[in-house]
């Protein structure tokens, strides 16, 4: 009975989502992070070389009583670690030592039960640990989806596969499939029934049969067929399915329509040669992003094929995907299909390199005498800190399959970071800070004239045609725009020690008033001359009794404001800043000079116990 | 035309040729037909849905077509194109009485171009059901704990058919487990980890485990309460009240260079249970427990049992598996010597005419090998694909007898490992590896077989009853396979396949030369037993040509009885 190495984690962002039967027994349906995994061996743990750490934490339930013999597994950001699992003791404590620096990520698990996300974080944020933190997660029973499905004589339906998509969270915002997440797989029993359990709170759409076979061992007895949405609709018409944490939704029955759908299928061209661990095609919805089918791509005579059963009439984008042992991955530009009454066949997918986006990151540390200076060696500084990129959403209306749309890098000793595996268009970079006393000095991007080419990887690739238009000339500060098969390069980014804090608390002016709900507090800069200096501008939102705080400011002098919130979004979104779109930012500094709260902060201070008060409007 | 509007034709259609995408239909359809009627209970089963699904596995796992039963219990497959089927009926809720001792679902039946077979038929019972209930000794629902179910009087499990729910095995959140598709009979139902057998688990194991517990609780397998399944029953409560978890323990160690005796930090640390009378490793398994900066090691949730710790490392070294034996403690001070592997070089060489295009195809071979030792061989993993240039190199080899073999595979059948020389010798007994040594010279001789045999079995006295199965093997009359395989293994058949319900047959990818082909008939008494019966016939083959041939199988032959 041999097992391969534990977490063999797949990107979950990926449109290409895989369910293995081996991980079934240890693993719950995956969390949130893209920490690629490749063969164990690669490199892990320094072995003991310089200033390796612990991560350690507790496990507790929603009473908040300690769990025991919970799994727990660890991932590092961005990097080639396979990751390592534990388990908690008898106090739900765990411990993972002899971790080099860096940072990781945290997920706990159990059978049938979930990790409680921290409802004041952006579940598309993630929590970064640092060596020497703790960590406490919460596991609560998950939601429970059932029901029946029958035929179109009302006769129960054995071995359908039916699976869940969740299309809001507990909030009710909206899903991309960044957000989504879907439970295993079951198949309906003799009666007819299924049951899938440990889902996560929020709605979902529940689907049986149609697409791809989850279990790939075994063939599903339904294949071929169109999908058939809870209750008996395609999946324009379904009807969503609300679950909280700890409940049942029960009589989730299925009318199962029973349309035979069509195949679409090819060749794909251009993969690599070598060993790699995935090689597949995934079928998108046009209106929607949302992914329809998906399928591994094996090798028949020499030729890597394809093909999609159970497709329903519509409108489609077909993307292949390669990706390589250490991580690289090619993929073809999405090419729109149209099923309309008949198969779809011969078509060709050509694997090409996607983009990347590399640069410098420069640290200036302060001497070790300045007042504000923590232990952080300057190596050790820049083991945590990363730098990511993350598509500008162009088209507001569609939401994008969340392929290829971000990426991070740690920056190696030099400062040199790369971000690889991106699609084109339009990336947002981002710092995330080895610590409070740091902040972003400045950052310098490159004209839009590129630097060199990427000669392609394989060879016998024809350029893959561009099929969207160049870029808009004037790039917002801080993006990049990217090209396929293209690396833009001379990115620097200065962090410099020294940085100020600033926390406070918002109060009203009548007495006794209670504050609004959903209030932010900016950070204007002062100076006009900064007005478009995205980095100097912050926000936050304050705790419900309206404390707030800022870290990682900037040494200057600053506008302070506090405002009602942009409305949520109708779609679970990165957190976005108002002062990244100009339009606002302007719209943010008119305010922030009417109000004309300034304050001053000097390197390493740590002004507290500011009282900004709000009035309402 | 004119040359303009030729023009526009012409770069229409390039245009469309490189942009749209053509409709065709997506199997190659073909004229061949085969029917059968499906009986459950002796009376005709309508709605029932039978699919021709290709009989080897592979990467076309799309059904060439499907049918319904009608009111009397008849299908009719059509528009199948030649080829080998395996014709099932599609019903989760049904078994087959007659097939269940040869385990498989559906019928073999190797279809000719535009050939009508017919019945195909095939005779159901309707599958019971068992559900229950297992509770920890608080009473708390015991999720996702694997149940297993046994026949009364032996240990081997019912068949696992294709269309079987891979999740039925496993409780739910409530604890709930739910078998159907079981066929009628005499079982036991346990949970949990069986003392004997050992169980190795890696990854993030939980501490504690359940000992191996049979319904309605007991940990005695004498004492299990026997279930009766009869066809279409539902068996209910058949729950489990499972004790206390057992404790499971840890195993400590070091891995240390066996020439500096200096600790090798990093190293992957595996373990595989120990069958002491056979003196071999059974499953074996390794997760993500790594030897530290010291060196150091610490595997955790390992459950009583014989078990042997190794390292599992893709570069030139090896351990000498060690064994340990786990009972009511934790056990320390392993020492895992991590030793350098020999490595055995060379060349490979095709025998035959060969065109280019074959040549190319070796690199698709992998090469596997096994090794006898004095002590314990470390695990399998030392394996190797054929550089396009024709050499190869296997490392991390343990010092002893080392054989190499070809890993089989449905896309290289057609290629045989005739013999391994050394120096030019062959090696029938294997190569002699001393411990580190750099062997070279090595040549492996493979030979390639375009040659068929289409065959018809032919029955004499009497007709084969249903639940029959036949096997059909080309073996080369003498000794085993050319040496490549250790003298004690027995002689391995150069091509195998089974033969249909009228008794086809086709076993390619033999290269020239004398063959015997031998067919095997299986078939099962009314006493609950089986026959065996056998035929031969000698066959002389060449390369690229089908040679026909009839194999006679006498069923009055008073064949040595088979009991299964």
């Amino acid at each position: 009975m041999r097992n391969s190495p534990l977490a063999r984690f797949w990107q979950w962002r990926a449109t290409f989502f895989l369910l293995s039967l081996l991980l079934l027994a240890s693993m719950t349906a995956l969390g949130q992070e893209p920490a690629r995994a490749s063969r164990a061996g690669v490199e892990d743990s320094n072995a003991g070389g310089a200033a390796s750490g612990s991560i350690t934490g507790r496990v507790v339930g929603d009473d908040g009583r300690p769990v025991a013999d919970a799994q727990v597994f660890i991932f590092r950001a961005f990097s080639n670690f396979s990751g390592r699992g534990s388990v908690t003791d008898s106090a739900g404590r765990f411990q993972f030592k002899e971790l080099s620096p860096g940072l990781y990520l945290l997920r706990a698990g159990s059978a049938g039960f979930i990790e409680l996300p921290d409802e004041n974080r952006n579940p598309l944020e993630p929590r970064y640990f640092r060596l020497g933190e703790t960590a406490q997660l919460t596991l609560v029973k998950g939601g429970v989806i059932t029901g029946t499905v029958m035929n179109a004589q009302g006769e129960p339906m054995t071995g359908a596969i039916v699976r869940v998509i969740r299309v809001r969270d507990a909030q009710g915002r909206k899903l991309t499939l960044e957000g989504g997440a879907s439970g295993a797989p079951r198949m309906t029993d003799d009666r007819g029934v299924y049951r899938i359990y440990g889902l996560q709170p929020g709605s979902y759409i529940v689907v049986v049969g149609g697409g791809n076979p989850y279990f790939l061992g075994t063939m599903g007895l339904y294949d071929g067929d169109t999908p058939t949405y809870y209750p008996s609709s395609t999946r324009d018409t379904a009807v969503e399915v609300m679950v909280r944490a700890g409940d049942e939704a029960t009589g989730v029955d299925i009318r199962y329509r029973g349309e035979r759908g069509h195949t679409i299928s090819g060749t794909i061209l251009g993969s690599a040669t070598g060993n790699f661990s995935y090689l597949g095609v995934a079928l998108t919805r046009v209106t929607t992003g949302i992914l329809e089918a998906q399928t591994y791509s094996p090798s028949v005579d020499g030729k890597r094929v394809f093909s999609l059963n159970g497709v329903p009439d519509g409108e489609y984008e077909i993307t292949a995907q390669n990706t390589l042992e250490k991580g690289e991955t090619l993929a073809s530009m999405p090419r729109r299909v149209t099923v309309r009454g008949t198969d779809v066949t011969g078509l060709e997918l050509q694997l090409s390199p996607l983009a990347s986006i590399s640069g410098r990151v420069v640290l200036e540390p302060l001497p070790k005498e300045a007042a504000c200076v923590t232990q952080t060696s300057a190596q050790l500084a820049m083991q945590q800190t990363l730098v990511t990129a993350r598509r500008e959403e162009q088209d507001k209306e569609r939401i994008q399959v969340a392929q290829f749309f971000s990426g991070g890098n740690v920056p190696d000793e030099q400062g040199e970071f790369s971000i690889r595996n991106l699609s084109d268009g339009l990336f947002r970079v981002s710092v995330r800070l080895p610590g409070d006393d740091w902040y972003v000095r400045a950052a310098t991007f490159p004209t839009p004239a590129r630097a060199t080419t990427e000669p392609a990887r394989l060879a016998a690739t024809k350029a893959a045609p561009a099929t969207k238009a160049p870029p808009a000339p004037s790039l917002a500060p801080g993006t990049v725009a990217t090209r396929r098969g293209e690396r833009t390069s001379g990115i620097v980014i200065n962090l410099a020690q020294g940085a100020a804090t600033l926390r406070g608390r918002v109060t009203t002016q009548a007495e006794g008033a209670t504050l609004p709900a959903n209030l932010r507090v900016y950070l204007v800069p002062a100076e006009r001359e900064r007005a478009d200096d995205v980095l100097r501008y912050a926000e936050t939102a304050p705790a419900a009794d309206g404390s707030f705080a800022f870290t990682s400011l900037a040494p200057g002098r600053y506008l302070i404001a506090v405002l009602s919130a942009p409305p949520p979004t109708e779609y679970l979104r990165p957190p976005r800043m108002l002062a990244w779109d100009e339009e606002s930012r302007k719209a943010l500094r008119r305010e922030a000079e009417a109000a004309n709260n300034a304050l001053e902060l000097k390197p390493c201070q740590q002004l507290k116990d500011y009282a900004l008060s709000y009035a309402a409007k | 035309m004119h040359a303009f509007s030729r023009l526009l034709l012409i770069l229409f259609a390039l245009l469309c040729f490189s942009l749209c995408a053509q409709a065709e239909p997506t199997q190659k359809s073909g004229t061949g037909v085969i029917t059968g009627r499906i009986m459950v209970a002796d009376k005709p089963a309508p709605g029932v849905v039978v699919i021709a699904a290709p009989a080897e596995p592979g990467p076309n796992r799309k059904e060439a077509g499907r049918a319904t039963t009608d009111y009397e219990g008849n299908y009719r497959l059509i528009a199948l194109p030649a080829g080998r089927y395996n014709i099932m009926p599609l019903a989760p809720t049904l078994v087959s009485l007659s097939e269940g001792m040869y385990g498989g679902v559906g019928r073999f039946v190797l279809l000719g171009e535009g050939e009508t077979v017919e019945k195909i038929d095939f005779s159901l019972a309707r599958a019971g059901v068992i559900t229950g209930r297992i509770t920890d000794a608080d009473g708390k629902p015991v999720i996702e704990e694997r149940v297993q179910l046994n026949a009364a009087d032996n240990s081997s499990s019912p068949p696992y058919g294709r269309y079987s729910n891979p999740f039925m095995y496993q409780t739910d959140d409530r604890g709930v487990y739910r078998l159907y598709g079981i066929p009628p009979g005499r079982y036991t139902l346990s949970v949990g980890i069986s003392q004997d057998e050992g169980m190795v688990r890696v990854g993030a194991v939980r501490r504690g485990y359940y000992q191996r517990t049979f319904y309605p609780g007991e940990t005695d397998v004498k004492k299990a309460a026997i279930i009766e399944v009869t066809e279409g029953s539902e068996v209910k409560d058949v729950d489990i009240k499972l004790g206390r978890p057992a404790q499971s323990f840890s195993v400590a160690g070091r891995v240390v260079d066996a020439e500096t005796g200096q600790p090798v930090p990093n190293q992957i640390i595996g373990y595989g249970t120990y069958d002491a009378q056979r003196r071999q490793m059974n499953g074996f398994g390794y997760g993500d427990t790594r030897s530290d900066a010291r060196g150091e090691f610490r595997l955790e949730g390992v459950v009583p049992g014989r078990f042997a710790a190794f390292v599992w490392s893709e570069n030139n070294v090896y351990t000498d598996p060690v064994l340990f034996e786990v009972t009511e403690g934790d056990v320390t001070g392993l020492e895992l010597k991590l030793k350098r592997g020999a490595s055995i070089s060379g060349t490979v060489q095709l025998e035959g005419p060969a065109d280019k295009n074959v040549l190319a195809r070796l690199t698709r071979l992998t090469l596997f090998t096994v090794v006898q030792t004095k002590n314990l061989s470390p695990p399998e993993n030392r394996q190797t694909s054929i550089n396009a240039d024709g050499s190869f190199r296997l490392t991390g080899l343990p010092p002893g007898r080392v054989f190499i073999h070809l890993a089989g595979s449905q896309t290289t059948k057609d290629f045989r490992l005739l013999r391994v020389e050394r120096d030019g010798a062959p090696q029938p007994s294997g190569i002699d590896v001393a411990p580190g040594a750099e062997i070279t010279n090595v040549r492996l001789v493979f030979e390639y077989g375009s040659g068929t045999i289409r065959g018809q079995v032919r029955f004499e006295n009497g007709a084969l009853p249903e639940g029959s199965r036949i096997f059909v093997t080309a073996e080369r009359p003498g000794a085993g396979d050319g040496g490549a395989q250790p003298v004690t293994v027995q002689a391995r058949p150069l091509a195998y396949s089974q033969a249909d319900a009228r008794g086809r047959f086709i076993l390619e990818g033999l290269s020239a030369g004398d063959y015997q082909v031998v067919v095997r008939a299986q078939f099962p008494l009314s006493n609950g037993g089986g026959k065996l019966v056998t035929g031969k016939q000698s066959v002389t083959i060449s390369n690229g040509m089908e040679t026909e041939i009839t194999v006679t199988l006498d069923l009055a032959d008073k064949g040595p009885g088979v009991q299964e």
